[in-house]
């Protein structure tokens, strides 16, 4: 499988060095379209970046992408790119979890980890449970994922399922919603019912809200004779149980347009190491058509978890015989190791490139989908051998409906990433002065 | 704030002499003072939801159904080595879509053969009198079965709702499919709500288990399943309170095959067997290595468990020294030793000097074996954590490399950078002079004399434990570890988070003692402890604080 074509890399690459007297005509907001939806998609890699090879040079509005950044040339007006910014809730040492959970933990959240019983690789720190707090998505989702089928989907590719490496996504403290790794599941899931005849489709809202009426009161009824601690599940139960009720009354896809029912994936060993990057790729093009479809406007892809240690045996004449997480623990002397993280950054990169491709082919008004889209990179780490959380790795992709000034090279002193977390809500157009621990937040972040 | 370091081994924790931070614990006791015997005593005792095993040997049981529908759930959260602590972990929207289409096909699967569910036929009904009758009697002996107790009047007018929502829709089976997606996806069903009993006077938020609960505790602590009918009808007569009566239940559970399974799944976690399924070898290393040993490789570890666990002996000392093995002809001639011959597995007698039990198992030594190499770190590790219940921190950032592989340098040689720098050696001291006592194992679980041109060397040494020491060989390490106070401690911990789904409280203690006690004087058999984790404090007993009222 080959998700990038040389063509386009080729393209890419010229568009690096010949791109630049337009850039400040391309600076921008997105050509925004209040018919469509905004979405937002969190796009998370692992095990830290190669700061010297990922950071662009030049100013603000004129700069050139770095090695690890330019396959994404063909969108450099859509990019923000945000350098010096630290996770300094993750980075707070006297919490429970490791570097690498703690980043994982924060990423998204920016409130620290619950006790739990997870060591990790901190012989110093409390053993980690989960990240205890809700996540920025699924706070972006309460406020405009609620119409939809699904008010947030998580793909993985090969993800793990326990612990704080594994999970982005919380709905709430110690409630990760798990990813799904099966591009099979996740068609199953998504779109099993498209195009389903109308009244075959009406029977089954009508038995389902009958039974799941009457499963949500005997969750009721078992609540209130229940002690705190147990009530809290139940409740927690609950309410997911309501959410599936009331999604069962939207409106669904129409096949049309862009939307159409994408072909059902074959089958596939979706853990075996080298089928990881078909695996990637069923994953971005069943996101894209779920967004044209608008069923879901809030969504993740998170490649391997932190200390994902996938084997990039793939990359072309380099013969990677050891994992990520393993490799990212060399020192910087470690030449060789060095150049591997890059390439497996480079290899990152256009994957993106290429999801953010698909956004971009999705006529929409005037734009494009990757218009109305807003699409937030992040790593658990800065840098892999040292374990740091600044600077870290951020970069925005798409125009959030003309909420985002795109084609920028922001640089910032440290600030908290909470403040990221902050302007994410806004850019989204969910009202939002803090985020997370607000002894980590100051407020949105400037210059966004 | 908070957060002071706690060890889990009591008194036995003075014997540690831990390098700083290196060796973590995971749970809370007490010290250890005071009899045991009196008023009793037990940890916060949090509602507990099926885990996808559990799921489906319940619907297996319940409804005859064997499509496995949990394994399309979402993975149970991991914690503390195990898939069902109760700990608080919110159900994700994705596991409840998934219950919601469990339920829809084992219901549409059970609807299939109604004879096997209703009293009646439903050809046969005429108007609504007659439908009721056999929905509510259908409603009454499934719903209890379901929910693991007798409904209550509530329950029961919900699922005759429902059925009457099912019933308008369509027809009588479309009541009674309605019925069975609602029980499933009911907490009921999903969770083990225990609420029957408040506490007695004087016994503080210690609430006892009716019948029912403890049938239900019983069924899925040894079948990880729902109560037979047996005993449901032990719980009718509520036959289920005296210690006799409860052991009388034990022994007849624990000689159901459905135990044998139950155990397994004990096993298959405390011992990571899940490694073994995506175990990969090089070629080039391990030329005589394929892909169809590993199922042969599995099949050989389940039953070397299965006799130590239910044979004759039954004990600790089984398990890690035992010269046997069971194989097949083509995993004896991958091993290269005689005694089996065609594609049954028979047991094989192995050479007593080079044998410690599970630990020198091939496919063992190969899951805990790299690619193209032995692997001495991971298999210190692996009974430091496992068997020592210790825990062993990730690497550190910025590891030195290690030399390469080289014809010249033998994997001990290759380590010899973690005893000589002191940054490496206080955790890995721990580990590597243990797992060198594997050497004798290559990493595809091959017997070896020589490495690199060079006789093995196989000695090792123990450190922090009531047997630290100096050993050569496997099997003498298995021998003391067979001995050990810390390993028979750390076996009755593992099955205490696995029985009771969660982490010890220092609450707990006594539950604890009892156990080590009475499965010292087993001979440290297993089936012994097992029993005895029916019959503690534990086990008998909820707490209502915080949980249930």
């Amino acid at each position: 499988m080959k998700p990038i074509s040389r063509r386009t890399l080729l393209k890419g690459a010229a568009g690096a060095a010949i791109a630049l007297p337009f850039l400040n005509a391309m600076t921008r907001r997105g050509r925004a379209d209040s018919a469509f939806p905004k979405r937002f998609i969190v796009w998370f890699t692992p095990d830290g970046n190669i700061h010297e090879n990922w950071v662009p040079t030049g100013t603000t509005t004129n700069f050139t992408l770095s090695r690890i950044l330019a396959p994404l040339a063909p969108y450099q007006d859509k990019l923000v790119i945000l350098d010096g910014l630290t996770d300094q809730v993750g980075n707070y040492g006297q919490e429970p979890g490791d570097d690498h959970q703690r980043g994982m933990g924060t990423m998204l959240t920016g409130v620290h980890l619950l006790d739990g019983t997870q060591q990790g690789g901190c012989t110093t720190c409390p053993a980690a449970g989960l990240a205890g707090g809700i996540s920025v998505d699924q706070a972006i989702a309460n406020a405009i994922g609620t119409t939809t089928k699904f008010k947030s989907l998580e793909l993985g590719v090969q993800a793990g399922s326990s612990g704080a490496w594994a999970y982005s996504n919380y709905t709430a403290a110690n409630s990760p919603l798990p990813l799904d790794n099966d591009p099979r599941s996740v068609f199953a899931r998504v779109f099993a019912d498209l195009g389903v005849d109308a009244a075959a489709l009406a029977r089954l809202r009508a038995e389902r809200k009958s039974v799941l009426d009457a499963v949500a009161d005997s969750y009721t009824a078992l609540s209130a004779r229940l002690g705190p601690d147990d009530k809290q599940k139940v409740d927690g139960h609950l309410s997911t149980i309501r959410d599936l009720e009331l999604r069962l009354t939207t409106p669904g896809a129409t096949v049309g347009g862009s939307c159409a029912k994408p072909p059902e994936p074959a089958m596939l060993d979706v853990m075996a190491n080298d089928n990881f990057p078909t695996v990637g790729k069923l994953q971005m093009d069943l996101l894209v058509m779920a967004l044209a479809c608008d069923l879901t406007r809030v969504a993740t892809i998170q490649w391997e978890n932190s200390v994902g240690d996938v084997r990039f045996t793939w990359l072309p004449g380099q013969n990677i015989t050891r994992g990520h997480h393993d490799m990212s623990h060399d020192g910087d002397d470690v030449t060789q190791t060095i150049e591997w993280l890059t390439q497996i950054n480079v290899w990152y990169t256009q994957q993106l490139a290429y999801f953010l491709g698909e956004l971009a082919k999705i006529p929409e008004g005037a734009g494009t989908m990757l218009d109305n889209t807003l699409v937030f990179c992040c790593n658990e780490l800065a840098r892999g051998n040292v374990h740091s959380h600044n600077p870290m790795p951020y970069l925005l992709a798409g125009g959030a409906g003309g909420g985002l000034k795109t084609g920028r090279f922001l640089t910032y002193n440290g600030d908290p990433h909470n403040n990221l977390l902050v302007s994410l809500m806004n850019v989204m157009g969910v009202q939002a002065t803090t985020f997370g621990d607000p002894n980590f937040c100051t407020g949105p972040l400037a210059q966004l | 704030m908070r957060r002071t370091r706690r060890s889990a081994l009591g008194p036995l924790a003075l014997l540690l002499l831990v390098g700083p931070g290196c060796l973590g614990q995971i749970g809370a006791t007490k010290q250890e003072t005071g009899a045991c015997g009196g008023a009793p005593e037990v940890g916060a005792t949090p509602l507990r939801r099926l885990t996808r095993f559990e799921y489906n040997q319940t619907v297996h049981d319940l409804l005859g159904d064997t499509t496995q529908p949990a394994n399309a759930f979402p993975a149970d959260e991991i914690r503390a080595g195990f898939d069902n602590n109760s700990a608080v972990v919110g159900v994700s929207p994705a596991l409840t879509e998934a219950y919601l289409n469990a339920a829809e096909s084992l219901a549409k699967n059970a609807m299939l053969t109604p004879a096997n569910l209703l009293s009646c036929d439903p050809a046969k009904l005429s108007g609504a009198a007659d439908e009721d009758a056999c929905a509510t009697q259908f409603i009454g002996s499934f719903g209890k079965r379901a929910y693991r107790r007798p409904l209550s009047d509530d329950d029961a007018a919900r699922l005759l709702a429902v059925f009457h929502a099912g019933r308008t829709a369509q027809d009588f089976a479309t009541g009674i499919r309605y019925v069975i997606e609602t029980a499933l996806q009911s907490p009921q069903f999903l969770y083990r709500v225990e609420l029957a009993l408040p506490p007695a006077d004087g016994a503080g938020d210690l609430a006892p288990l009716d019948s029912y609960e403890m049938a239900t505790r019983l069924s899925y602590l040894l079948w990880s399943s729902m109560p037979d009918d047996a005993l449901f009808a032990a719980a009718d007569a509520d036959e289920l309170k005296t210690p006799d009566q409860l052991r009388a239940q034990v022994m007849r559970m624990l000689a159901d095959p459905r135990a044998h399974g139950a155990v397994a799944h004990f096993n298959q976690q405390w011992l990571k067997l899940d490694k073994m399924s995506s175990m990969e070898k090089d070629a080039k290393a391990y030329p005589s290595f394929n892909a169809s040993i590993v199922p042969l490789m599995q099949q050989e570890v389940q039953q070397f468990l299965e006799e130590v666990m239910w044979g004759q002996k039954g004990d600790l000392h089984e398990l890690l020294t035992a010269p046997y093995s069971f194989m097949n002809g083509q995993l004896a001639t991958y091993y290269g030793v005689g005694g089996a011959s065609g594609s049954d597995f028979v047991r094989v007698d192995l050479d007593p000097s080079r044998s410690a039990g599970f630990l020198t198992l091939g496919g063992v030594m190969a899951m805990l074996g790299k690619a193209d190499q032995s692997a001495p770190v991971q298999r210190g590790r692996f009974v430091r954590e496992q068997l020592l219940c210790g825990m062993m921190p990730s690497p550190p950032p910025n590891v030195p490399k290690l030399p390469p592989l080289s014809p010249d340098l033998t994997t001990r040689e290759r380590l010899t950078q973690h005893d000589a720098d002191p940054a490496c050696h206080s955790c890995h001291r721990l580990m590597d002079p243990i797992g060198f006592g594997f050497e004798k194992f290559d990493g595809a679980g091959l017997f070896r004399t020589s490495e690199s041109g060079q006789p093995i060397d196989d000695s090792g040494e123990i450190e922090d434990a009531d047997v630290a020491g100096p050993f050569t060989g496997a099997a003498e390490l298995g021998e003391k570890l067979s001995q050990s106070l810390f390993v028979q401690k750390c076996v009755v911990t593992s099955w205490f988070h696995y029985a009771y789904a969660r982490l010890e409280a220092p609450e707990d203690q006594c539950t604890l003692k009892t156990l080590s006690q009475k499965f010292a004087a087993s001979g440290y058999r297993f089936q012994d402890l097992i029993v005895a984790l029916t019959e503690t404090d534990a086990f008998r007993y909820r707490r209502v604080s915080g949980g249930a009222q």
